[in-house]
This record gives structure tokens, sequence and C-alpha cells, in this order.
């Protein structure tokens, strides 16, 4: 886990990085410009913004240099390592979360998915076990948290299937 | 003496029954959480923070100290028994931890950290009642340009200490900061970084942002290394019991750890990684038996787990007297407070004195809970370490977008959560700090009010920061902080060679 060790960014990342931080620093500067000129006494509401979008371009700029400086690293190291599967079927798994809520599936189905999906990426086959134990879970956390601590979480057709 | 009574006070509300069972409680679910490999003691607290909204304010607080506590002694376990430090502070426990149990004295590995960071949470927890109500004494008379110098300092020495380069340590932070702007001005009512969005008005949440850092980022990062071996976990053989010599061996290192820990938790640099590392390099230095060291002194787990513990208590320090949280960890707490409206600071110490006093007292309290609790336990916990990895992360991710959900039940909000998942897994594989990024989130906006509220009393006169001598020598101290991170470097010099 915390054994990996990371030699800091390589060339290429260290120019994204500066490109967005670039990027960053243009979209507050565009907002800046969106707004009311400030009251009379004191600094208004960009000031702060103005000084954070200095903050963002002096970065930037150090970043641009410093990826111009560093050696171009070989892709071959870099890449070997990342388990694209993997990280697809994690990212897959949260996509679907959010698209299962948007769609009104509710909270219990969404979560069977996010499980299933996880744990996809971590070697257990989707017919396995997984959509029980995800079932199961995400079904008893969705109770605990609704009737016990009365707190809100969105309801599909299941939700109200199960709890009436 | 005053102090004395208070903490008396204190100590009658920790121990009223309710509250006894919220740190239990606390302290176990929080060691529960705090040992699944990879959660470090934030996370954890950013993970169980949902389930203590509806209680009432002090039982959730002095809860959320038995999860702080019940965390972090999740953490070194995991540190001993799998070599995976859950977070930097435990790196050194996890050099010589590990071996003692390889060599099967994981036992004694695990008590003498829990009695180390028991003696080091009660000391630590008595400078707390000594050094806040001095510091709030001190603290009514800052005022904002004080304390905008303050935070500035803080932000200085959180970004150039953490992490190993400044450039990406101030990265993180100003990230932080950009995030800490979205939403209502409070001074004017503008919005601002909103883009018609409604739910960005409100801004963005704090706790959002670390389990996104956190528990996704770190989830998307062990994903994209899976290789589908499982880590192996060393079994706890031999005696629990720690000898006479243990003991013999460990009670110099714990209070050198508290001594070296407490003062710099303390301070605004916060962080319990430094002490930490310092503390294993005097052990090292000063150990018995050097030849032990890199295969299992004893020595090396007393000392910076004592430090550990000291320092992450010593973060409550600015924390609660001034409001300034430090450490990511601190950050949450801060989190937690302000879910209640409170504002931690001065005036705490005035308005809601039961609860202040009762939450230090509750330290007391969550600590010895944590030794009769978690020694006679630890074969449960070790079972815990042996969850097998698919179901341990696909749960983390269920609980994570859970809690995001139950704070804010919104797609925006779990669209943000996944957003910030994506950055902090990137910033995980290019060495980026992630802790700037949620100080600067959660102190951003707070420096912000204070510089204009400086600006307004003065004015407009920017040169008010520099004409007040306590600004002027902490900003002061924050250009020298940023110019002199070579002091560091022997430290860090040290971290790549044994971390």
């Amino acid at each position: 886990m915390s054994e990996q060790t990371t030699t800091g960014p390589g060339r290429q990342a260290l120019a994204t990085v500066a490109a967005l931080l670039l990027g960053l620093a243009a979209v507050i500067a565009w907002d800046i410009t969106a707004m009311a000129p400030a009251q009379a006494v004191g600094v208004g509401p960009t000031a702060v913004m103005r000084m954070v979008v200095g903050l963002l371009l002096v970065l930037g700029l150090a970043h641009a240099i410093a990826a111009a400086r560093a050696a171009p690293k070989k892709r071959a190291q870099t890449t070997s390592a990342t388990n694209r599967a993997a990280l697809g079927w994690v990212l897959g798994g949260l996509v679907g979360m959010i698209a299962v809520l948007q769609l009104g599936g509710g909270f219990v189905m969404g979560a069977t998915w996010l499980f299933a999906a996880t744990a996809r990426a971590f070697g257990q086959p989707l017919r396995s076990r997984s959509p029980v134990i995800g079932l199961v879970l995400a079904a008893l956390v969705y109770a605990f948290f609704t009737q016990a601590l009365s707190l809100s979480l969105p309801a599909g057709a299941l939700e109200r299937l199960l709890l009436g | 003496m005053e102090v004395i009574s208070l903490l008396a006070q204190g100590l009658l509300v920790a121990l009223q029954p309710g509250n006894l069972l919220f740190a239990g409680v606390g302290v176990l679910l929080g060691t529960l959480v705090g040992i699944l490999p990879g959660i470090s003691p934030s996370l954890t607290v950013a993970l169980l923070l949902p389930i203590t909204f509806k209680l009432d304010p002090t039982g959730s607080i002095i809860m959320f100290a038995g999860i702080y506590f019940g965390g972090m002694y999740g953490s070194s376990t995991t540190a001993i028994l799998l070599n995976t430090p859950g977070e930097a502070a435990s790196i050194a426990t996890a050099i010589e931890g590990h071996k003692m149990a390889k060599a099967g004295r994981g036992g004694p590995a695990l008590a003498t950290a829990a009695i180390g960071s028991f003696v080091a949470g009660l000391i630590a927890t008595l400078g707390i009642s000594l050094l806040a109500p001095w510091l709030v004494e001190l603290a009514v008379q800052f005022g904002p340009w004080d304390y905008f110098a303050l935070m500035v300092l803080a932000f200085i020495t959180v970004s150039a200490t953490f992490g190993d380069s400044v450039l990406r340590g101030i990265t993180s932070l100003a990230l932080g900061l950009v995030l800490g702007l979205v939403g209502i001005d409070k001074l004017t009512g503008q919005s601002r970084l909103a883009f018609g969005v409604p739910s960005l008005l409100d801004g963005v949440s704090i706790t959002t942002l670390a389990v996104g850092l956190f528990a996704m980022g770190e989830t998307l990062f062990i994903a994209s290394r899976f290789t589908g071996v499982q880590e192996k976990i060393e079994a706890v053989r031999g005696s629990l019991w720690m000898t006479k010599e243990d003991w013999k061996r460990s009670w110099k290192p714990w209070l050198r750890g508290i001594g070296l820990g407490f003062p710099i938790g303390a301070l605004p640099a916060g962080g319990a990684e430094v002490p930490t590392l310092l503390s294993y390099t005097l052990e090292r230095r000063l150990a018995v038996k050097p030849e032990e060291f890199g295969k299992g002194a004893i020595e090396g787990v007393a000392g910076p787990e004592a430090a550990n513990n000291a320092a992450a208590t010593g973060t409550l320090v600015p924390l609660l007297a001034l409001g300034l949280p430090t450490s990511a960890t601190a950050a949450m707490m801060l989190a937690g407070f302000q879910q209640y409206g409170l504002v931690p600071g001065p005036l705490l110490f005035v308005t809601n004195a039961d609860l202040v006093w009762g939450l230090i007292a509750s330290f007391f309290v969550g600590n010895l809970m944590l030794l009769v609790l978690n020694l006679p336990l630890v074969g449960l916990w070790v079972r815990l370490l042996k969850v097998p990895q698919p179901w341990l992360y696909a749960g983390i991710l269920v609980f994570a977008v859970m809690g995001t959900l139950a704070a804010n039940p919104s797609t925006v909000e779990l669209i943000m959560l996944v957003s910030f998942g994506i950055c902090g897994y990137l910033m995980r594989c290019w060495d980026y700090p992630v802790a700037p990024m949620i100080v600067g989130l959660i102190l951003g906006p707070m420096a912000e009010s204070q510089f204009r509220r400086a600006l307004q009393i003065s004015l407009g006169d920017g040169w008010v920061f520099f004409k007040h001598g306590g600004s002027a020598t902490l900003l002061a101290l924050a250009l020298l902080a940023l110019l002199a991170p070579v002091v560091f470097k022997g430290l860090r010099r040290f971290k790549a060679d044994d971390a």
C-alpha cells in the first residue's frame, strides 16, 4: 500500500499539472469579471480571489519550469504498474451509482452495483457472491441510517417495498 | 487551582453514564474502522461523522474524540501486523513493530504501543488543560491581523513540512484555497465560483473532500496497483504481555516521545509525522542495544507511538484555544464542531465551558477505555485485518457514498465526491500531499474573513499586518518557514532511507 514509493511527478505529469493550474486561474479570473464591483470600506469578495489567482499563476509557472527541466521519463516504467481494468471497474461502479440515483433507482440498488463493481475490480467475478453481499450490506445500512438515526438516504422502488 | 476544579467539573460531565457510553462506542467504532488497512485516523473520523449527526453536541463530540483515539490505535495495529501504515505518522512504528511481529513479539509490540499511547494521552491531556486556558487568555488580545498572520504561518508550515516538496505542498494548499472560495461570500452575499449550480452555493463540504481524497483516492490507487496478491498478516504469536525487560526498555522512550510530540503538535506547525520520526532517530541514537534497531527494537515502537499520540493530542491545543486546525484530523474535528454551529476558540471556553472541559476530561476516559478494551480484544481486531480486499474496498466505497448522501442527499454532492476521488488518486500517483488541501479548504475562508476584517478596521491600509508586533513576527516566521525548508532536509533524507 504505502510501500509503493512514487518518485514524484514525471515530466508529463508536471506539464499536466501546470496546464490545470493555469486553467483554474483563468476560470477564477473569468468569474471575477462577472462579479459586481467592491464596496467602499475594506476589500470586497474579489480581493482574495485575485490573490489566489496570483498564487495559482506562480505555481503553474513553477510547474511549467520544472517540467521543462525534468528529464523525460521512460513511459514503460510509469504505466506498466497501472491496472487499468481495475481502475475502470471502480470508476464504473461510481458512475453507475450516480446514474442509478439520478434515475430514481434508490440507494440500495445503486450501492449494490457499486459494491459488486468494486469487488470485481479486486478480482471477485460479478456473478459470484458479491451482489448478494452488497445487497444485504446496502439494505442493512439503509435500514440503520433511516430508522435508527433518522437520516434520509435516496429512496427508490426497492426501499419503499422493504420499509413501506 | 482553577484549572483543577474546571477539570474535575469536566470529569463529572465525562463520567455521566450516557457520555461514558458515547466514549466507549466511539473508541470501539474508531478501532474497528481504523484497523482496516489503508484507513487513516482522519478518514476514520470522516467516515464516522454522519453517525454523530443526530446526537447532542457534548455526547457526539465526546464520541468523536473516542473515534479519533480508537482510529489512531487501530492504525498502529495495522502498521505492526501488516506493515501498512495508514498514515505518515505510523511509518516509524511500522519499521520496528513489523519486525517484532515477524520475530513472534507482536504481543509486546502492540502492548507497548497501547500503553505508550495511554501514558502519552494522559500527560498530553494534562498539558492541554494547563496550556489551553493560558493560550485563551493570550488569544483574547489577538486582533484580526494576528489571527490572519497565525493562519498564514499555519498554511506555510502545514504545506512545507508535510510531504517532500515545498512546491507540491503549496500546490495542494492552493487547491484547497480555491475550493474554500466556492459558495456565497459571507460578508456581501455574492456567489463565487458557483457557476449557477445551486448545490455549490453552500460551499464545498469538508467531509466530502476528505472522504473523496482519502477513501476514494486510496481505493482507486490500490485498485490501479492491484495484482491479485493478498498481503501477508503476521499472526500474534507468543505472550501478549510485556516482560519486565520490555517495561524497562519502554518507559524512557515513552517519556522522550511525549517530550518531542506534545510541543511540536501544539505549535501551529502541527502534524505528528515530524515528531515520530524525530523520536525514532533519537531512540536509535540512545539505544542500549543499537544492533537491534532494524530487527525489531521495542524502543523504536514505544517512542514513536508515544510521540504520535502526544502530538495528536497536542494539535487539539491550537484547535480548541484558537480554532486553528493544523492537521487533517484536526480539520475533521473542526468540521464536527461546525455541524453544531460551535466555533472553537477563546469564546467557546466561556460560552460552552461544560462542553470544552467535558471533552478534555473525556480524553482521559477515552484513553483509559482504549487500554481496557483493546488489549484484551486484540484477537478480534486481528481477525478484522483478514477481511479480503474485494469486500474491504467495496465496503469502504459503499460507506463513503452513504456518508456523503446522509449529509446531503444530492447527485451533485456525489459527483463532487467522485471528482475529489479522482483528484486524490492523481495526487497519490504524483506524490502530492493531500492534508494541506483539507487544511486549505477549512482554514482558507477563516483566514479570508480575518484578512478582510483587519482591512476594514484599518480602512484599507495594507500595512496593518506589519504595524502590529504580533502579526509582523508571525508573518516573518512564515517567511522563514517558507525559505528554510533546508532545515528539514536531513529529516527527509532519513525518511527516504527507511520508509
